[in-house]
């Protein structure tokens, strides 16, 4: 055999070996699905994104069967998901329900606020308090939010459907999911949170023991999760500045707020003073400025009824520096403290 | 989004439509099948660079786009001297989708690009003709010669170093007048990716046209082809045009399947040092400098040695991917980088390391300064000048200036010391020698890292790191906070890395030393290398080498 049949033999066998690796560890992926991107709810998913949406979705599905149905909505990210709807039904008498989902961005409010609006009509429309992250108005190219529930997905154009299923099962080539797939595998199922209660009736969130063994090592923990958010948000994404995609989005949310008599309460998230340093030079003050210049400016027009209140400075409303499970998620202690601070201003109230 | 060498979008989407295109655009004149796929292809690699652009709509326009491109095909793909146009087209679109800031900032910055392109190319040809008219060069083809310099130097000065040079000269009349006010403003002037490559490549173009050692290409898509061939463009390694004139004159109308094998290895090699080596030690660097006020001796050398082997191994896979994906494409690239760590002296480094830089500092800067010809004295100022601008070359910071100046002081010492006849007595301790020197002026490259020059603490991460490796700051491994995995706080996976891969660079063969043997155990074994890297790509992180 000449050398020429031998390097083209070498190529073939290699392609072949490597397109059969990846599928071997993208079927044993699939078998097992750690992170639920199937939908097919294995016994050996891990808690994920997908999870938490889900169950936002059925408990507020729930809590609409209620006789009292929530009078007050807490939207955001898994920043939000940390504010309790308990502190603020003992401030207002309200009846309140956290709507936020990890990652959350405008495009998930949106998607949320198309079944609010077909549940709870006219008098009926909650009180908007959206916990929103300076960084939100990034284009995240693929939302994979809200988007990946059946329920809310008709809404989501079909082009960004297409590309949201196509990353989802992309995650199964990927080592991360390789290694929760061992992970699961080695624990024999139900590693992790599966099985357990992510969120009590309000859709606040219940911690697990691993999570609130993080707080133990909170200065540690601090500077890697931001470390890693800085990779996410500023290398990943490429956050650099207000797109007009996600503003369209929030702007879309007040709208049909303001349609249902309601001027949502828009509260700007804080950073921990540990990762507000750290994230100094990707100059993060320049850009929050450009979100809230943004938001300023649609309030100006007149067009867009919210309010809107700065606590990107954790002191503004008192946050204990120690009360923080990293740089940017707040514990219960300090979001009960921005909750008041709100309620003092009558901001939780419609 | 951006599109790198070691993303998903690269490597399952641009590349095959890109090789595609390239390898089959003569054969499907008349195969409408084929035509069809290869527009489908393409249409996708369109709607992508929409969608990246935040437009995920464009998706829906496929249905229009095949179509159109299958015009445009039919009208094209006859003519062969257009392969050179997809390519440059295709590379254009590869330099618009590598800006991290987007779409619109690639789209703003490629005329840079392009103009420099335009003006070298009818330079060149100006130059020729005064040289075919007159025998020889005149004052005419100088001066044409020297406004294309101009035009070169001038883009990078003005996209490189305005601000550099305006935030220096506030800082100078700061210091003279101990204000704080401003003497000019400084520009904030977004770096074009790529700059210092193609205005070199451009640069060498006119002057070896000039000195009369190459003809002109053939035409502009040819000259297109050349600056803005995408393995190379934006990270080097910087290709004259005299290394692949003929290949681009003569395309290859078939992948030979050694071309594949050699391709697909040096691709996967490269892919393999970037995703899992150079970005695993990027963990443990980066965390190391992000406290270099609690480094100590331990620590700093643990971050000095650290970041030595990161971009050794980043900067090289570069290349190495650079190198594959021209096999890939039937052409082939002059090696970069030859084992620069087994390097006996200075001057045996800048042979080893970033060969194609050194080269052309070489032939284009030191020996026009005179080289060694006009005595021992100018030539060790010429050896110190192109330093100190290769220094300037790599970054517009001080720390930059200064590695430049450090190693020109280095080759001018070393050069001073071999001719007396002061040289190591052993092999090993040339190297070992040579090695430190390196390692210690690592710190002051690493510390001219974008985002710590844009916060001014680039001298401070400097000093720091330095005095902590020189034991000002402690014998032992300092404060550092970020690990309570063992007792010496540096974790140890961390110091097996380090240790393997420092017996790894100095024993192993590099990937051009490595004969391929085509079996089809390498086969699998480079399958296990490229499944283990594909597996790794989820969070793709820019090449250490964009930033020049």
């Amino acid at each position: 055999m000449d050398s020429f049949d031998q390097h083209q033999i070498f190529v073939r066998w290699l392609l072949a070996a490597t397109l059969m690796m990846i599928m071997v560890v993208g079927i044993l992926n699939w078998i097992v699905d750690p992170t639920g991107v199937t939908g097919r709810k294995t016994r050996w998913q891990i808690a994920d994104n997908t999870m938490v949406r889900s169950a936002k979705l059925d408990l507020y599905e729930r809590a609409l069967k209620r006789a009292d149905k929530p009078d007050v909505l807490l939207l955001g990210s898994s920043r939000t998901m940390k504010f309790n709807p308990a502190t603020v039904e003992k401030l207002t008498g309200l009846r309140t329900f956290n709507a936020a989902v990890s990652g959350g961005v405008p495009q998930d409010a949106w998607l949320f606020m198309q079944l609010v609006k077909e549940h709870q009509k006219g008098d009926d429309f909650p009180h908007l308090v959206w916990g929103l992250d300076a960084d939100a108005f990034r284009t995240k190219r693929v939302r994979d939010g809200l988007a990946t529930d059946p329920r809310v997905s008709k809404f989501v154009p079909w082009s960004d459907r297409v590309a949201i299923k196509i990353a989802s099962l992309g995650t199964l080539t990927e080592m991360q999911t390789l290694q929760a797939t061992m992970r699961s595998l080695r624990a024999g199922g139900n590693a992790d949170d599966t099985g357990k209660r992510l969120f009590d009736n309000n859709g606040m969130q219940l911690y697990s023991r691993r999570f609130e063994k993080r707080a133990v090592l909170r200065n540690r923990a601090i500077r890697r999760q931001t470390t890693n958010y800085a990779n996410f948000v500023f290398e990943r994404d490429g956050w650099d500045r207000v797109e007009d995609g996600p503003l369209e989005e929030f702007k879309s949310v007040i709208r049909i707020a303001n349609r249902h008599g309601d001027t949502p309460t828009i509260f700007i998230t804080p950073y921990h003073p540990i990762a507000e340093a750290q994230l100094a030079k990707y100059d993060l003050v320049r850009r929050r400025k450009e979100v809230l210049d943004r938001l300023k400016s649609l309030q100006a027009k007149g067009d867009l009824s919210f309010e809107l209140v700065d606590l990107s400075d954790p002191a503004t409303f008192g946050a204990d520096d120690a009360e923080w499970y990293d740089g940017v998620h707040m514990r219960e202690a300090n979001t009960d403290r921005a909750l008041r601070y709100l309620a003092d201003r009558r901001l939780l109230t419609p | 989004m951006q599109l790198l060498f070691n993303s998903h979008p690269f490597l399952l989407l641009f590349l095959p439509a890109l090789l595609l295109g390239w390898w089959v655009a003569h054969t499907t004149a008349r195969n409408w099948l084929r035509r069809v796929v290869m527009s489908s292809l393409i249409a996708i690699l369109l709607a992508y660079v929409a969608s990246s652009a935040g437009r995920t709509e464009a998706l829906a326009l496929l249905p229009l786009a095949i179509p159109a491109i299958l015009l445009g095909w039919w009208v094209t793909v006859d003519r062969p001297h257009y392969r050179l146009g997809y390519l440059a087209f295709m590379s254009w679109i590869f330099y618009v989708l590598s800006y991290h800031e987007g779409v619109l900032t690639g789209l703003s910055l490629l005329p840079i690009l392009l103009m420099s392109t335009t003006v070298d190319f009818w330079a060149g040809k100006f130059i020729q003709r005064e040289i075919d008219m007159h025998g020889d060069n005149t004052r005419r083809s100088k001066r044409m010669l020297v406004s294309a310099l101009t035009f070169n130097l001038g883009l990078l000065a003005i996209f490189k170093y305005l601000g550099f040079f305006a935030a220096s000269l506030n800082d100078v009349w700061g210091a003279l007048t101990s204000g704080g006010t401003q003497l000019v403003s400084v520009p904030d002037i977004i770096l074009p990716i790529g700059i210092s490559f193609y205005t070199f490549n451009s640069m060498s173009y006119t002057i070896d046209i000039y000195r009369q050692r190459v003809k002109p290409a053939q035409g502009i898509l040819e000259y297109s082809a050349f600056v803005a061939l995408f393995p190379h463009l934006i990270a080097g390694p910087i290709v004259r045009y005299s290394d692949i004139d003929t290949q681009l004159r003569k395309l290859h109308t078939k992948l030979s399947g050694e071309m594949a094998a050699l391709g697909l290895w040096f691709l996967i090699i490269g892919l393999f040092k970037k995703v899992v080596v150079a970005n695993e030690l990027a963990l443990h660097v980066d965390r190391l400098y992000g406290q270099h006020e609690a480094l100590a001796v331990l620590s700093g050398w643990a971050a000095a040695l650290g970041y030595t082997l990161q971009l050794y191994f980043d900067f090289s896979a570069y290349s190495d991917m650079a190198v594959g994906l021209a096999f890939l494409m039937g052409l082939r690239f002059p090696q970069n980088f030859n084992s620069p760590y087994k390097a006996l002296n200075p001057s045996d480094f800048w042979r080893r390391w970033h060969m194609s830089l050194s080269r052309w500092l070489t032939d284009y800067l030191y020996i026009s300064l005179g080289g060694n010809r006009r005595g021992k004295l100018m030539t060790l100022r010429n050896l110190f000048i192109t330093m100190f601008l290769g220094g300037l070359w790599h970054g517009a910071a001080w720390v930059f200036v200064l590695w430049g100046m450090l190693h020109g002081a280095g080759l001018v010492i070393h050069r001073v010391a071999a001719d007396a006849g002061f040289v190591p007595p052993w092999r090993w301790l040339a190297r070992l020698m040579t090695f430190v020197f390196v390692v210690i002026l690592w710190v002051p490259f690493r510390s001219g890292n974008i985002d710590l020059v844009k916060a001014g603490v680039s001298t401070e991460v400097m000093n720091d790191v330095l005095g902590a490796m020189f034991g000002f700051n402690g014998l032992g491994i300092g404060h550092l906070s970020y690990s309570d995995a063992t007792a010496f706080q540096v974790p140890l996976m961390f110091i097996a890395l380090l240790a393997s891969l420092l017996v790894f660079v100095n024993v192993a063969p590099n990937t051009w030393e490595f004969k391929l043997r085509p079996t089809r155990w390498m086969a699998l074994l480079t399958a296990i290398l490229a499944t283990w890297s594909l597996l790794k790509l989820s969070a793709p992180s820019p090449f250490l080498y964009f930033q020049f």
